[in-house]
């Protein structure tokens, strides 16, 4: 028997091909839930639907109306929602003075107002016993460079779950967030092809190895089961990566460098 | 008290097929409380426990009424000789794969109700007796093999109250402990990871004995609810399992936390 059995889950950010979300919308499926993938991209929505038996709805974390309409589109489906996961998030690199308006704005719609209101509409729709979770991250503990717009956001959400989890605790809704580090990914694939990248974080890693998807999966399949007595939480499943540090800018500005200093040859 | 294991899946539970043999648990201050509900949620799952505690009497009975796989051995958790042979017993003939730091003291006592002897009783087992147990782990754990080791600390360890001065500073000495216990393993490339549980109160026959035995039961149970915004106090099972699943291979990526599993106390 899954440990999800007879639960109705809703996983935004799964429109990905093998992103977090869908790693995580598969084990959901596996562990016995009937899962909804929600995402800008319906094709692929689809199709992962169609894989795991569930139900796709586009959802676009920046539009209110994409969210109510797609909790709502859910509920009517599935009869209830127990459990609803934020996996979407935008890994923009910038030095701090470069930072552009249009970037800040993207980045709070989607990395701070977008999972407020997801928040929001969950609260209200959701019926005891609930879990939601943020998927955060391990910059919001220990800093990395030039990401100071992707690390503000997700720690003020970490601190929204906070606040929001003990308001609605007595209501017996769960919130949570779950820090991964740098995690294998098609979104990090370019990232840690550049020589010297995966090693420069590697060995910061307390574990000798950076996160994968499947981590996050098993981290959350435990916040979102009943047997779960932890609200408002920032759990950190990074190999230790908090105990220690990041690499620092300077350090990957020097691979970065040595790459593009490769390709001009 | 093991309502949780109807929603065991396979993944929590113990992975035979990729595990020559049954793993070894030994839980300290297993005969009651928490300890008692950690070692019934192990079993359960698929281990072999050893229970450790002072009381023999509720440990052995605890054994004979698990059976097969369970055992106690008495272990007073301050006492290195007694570490020693407990777990020279174990891991020569067995496979030991997780200790649990359970075993505990306290008094609902203030800085100035708190006298020295007080201090270093609660220190002794609270702090000392979770060092020897991190120690003596690593010591006869096989290294090259995925162990890990879990610390049960308190949310008290991260928020005191007036009330609770020795024990919250032994709980916290239990998390650093923690931190630098895995930055040491992973740094020696053992496959032992070391983690802390932070409960909040957790409704033990010994909470509810002294709720019941204060003069104003109903007050006291009152006190202890609102200090968790989810509006009551933790069951055992909900520690036992955040500790099954930081003993499992789905936590193989987690090391050195502090997990509060405290119903929001420490928000």
């Amino acid at each position: 028997m899954g440990r999800l059995e007879g639960k109705c889950a809703y996983v935004l950010g799964a429109a990905g091909k093998d992103n977090m979300g869908q790693v995580i919308a598969r084990r959901f499926a596996e562990e016995g839930a009937q899962v909804a993938v929600g995402g800008r991209h319906m094709d692929e929505l689809q199709s992962l639907a169609d894989e795991i038996g569930g139900m796709a709805v586009k959802c676009d974390i920046t539009s209110m109306d994409d969210i109510r309409s797609s909790v709502d589109a859910i509920i009517d489906n599935f009869g209830k929602l127990d459990i609803a996961i934020n996996c979407t998030g935008w890994g923009l690199l910038t030095p701090f003075e470069e930072t552009s308006e249009e970037d800040l704005k993207a980045m709070m719609d989607l990395q701070f107002k977008g999972p407020y209101q997801f928040m929001q509409v969950l609260v209200g729709k959701m019926t005891a016993p609930a879990s939601i979770i943020q998927v955060s991250s391990a910059t919001a503990t220990i800093l990395v460079g030039n990401h100071h717009a992707y690390i503000g956001t997700k720690a003020g959400i970490d601190h929204v779950v906070r606040g929001v989890a003990d308001e609605f605790g007595a209501r017996g809704i769960r919130l949570n967030s779950v820090s991964p580090g740098l995690t294998e990914s098609p979104m990090t694939e370019g990232h840690l092809a550049v020589p010297g990248m995966r090693e420069a974080f590697e060995k910061e890693y307390p574990m000798g190895r950076i996160n994968t998807s499947e981590d996050i999966a098993a981290a959350s399949v435990f916040l979102a089961s009943d047997e779960c007595f932890m609200t408002g939480q920032n759990l950190q499943v990074n190999g230790g990566l908090t105990l220690r540090r990041n690499p620092t800018p300077a350090e990957l500005e020097s691979y970065v460098a040595a790459a593009m200093a490769a390709m001009a040859e | 008290m093991l309502v949780s294991l109807a929603h065991s899946g396979a993944v929590f539970d113990v992975d035979m097929a990729n595990n020559k043999g049954i793993k070894t648990a030994l839980v300290t201050g297993a005969a009651s409380g928490i300890g008692k509900g950690i070692a019934e949620r192990l079993h359960a799952g698929g281990y072999a426990v050893v229970l450790a505690d002072i009381q023999d009497e509720a440990g052995e009975s605890l054994a004979a009424q698990l059976g097969e796989r369970a055992r106690y051995h008495h272990l007073d958790v301050t006492d290195e000789a007694q570490w020693d042979a407990v777990l020279s017993e174990v891991a020569g003939e067995q496979s030991l794969q997780l200790v649990v730091n359970n075993a505990g003291i306290g008094a609902m006592a203030s800085i100035e109700e708190t006298d020295l002897a007080m201090w270093q009783s609660i220190f002794a087992v609270n702090s000392t007796g979770v060092y020897l147990g991190c120690r003596k782990a690593i010591e006869y754990m096989n290294r090259e093999r995925d162990s890990s080791i879990i610390n049960i600390a308190s949310a008290l360890g991260k928020k005191a109250l007036a009330g609770t001065c020795a024990y919250s500073a032994t709980k916290a000495a239990v998390i650093s402990l923690t931190e630098s216990t895995a930055l040491h393993c992973a740094e020696q490339g053992y496959r032992i990871r070391c983690n802390a549980i932070l409960p909040g109160f957790i409704e033990t026959p010994l909470l509810l004995e002294s709720i019941a035995a204060n003069e104003d039961p109903a007050g006291m149970q009152g006190y202890f609810t609102g200090l968790h915004p989810v509006g009551r106090i933790g069951r055992i099972e909900e520690v036992a399992d955040a500790a099954f699943y930081l003993a499992s291979e789905a936590a193989s990526f987690v090391t050195g936390i502090a997990m509060p599993v405290d119903g929001g106390m420490t928000l």
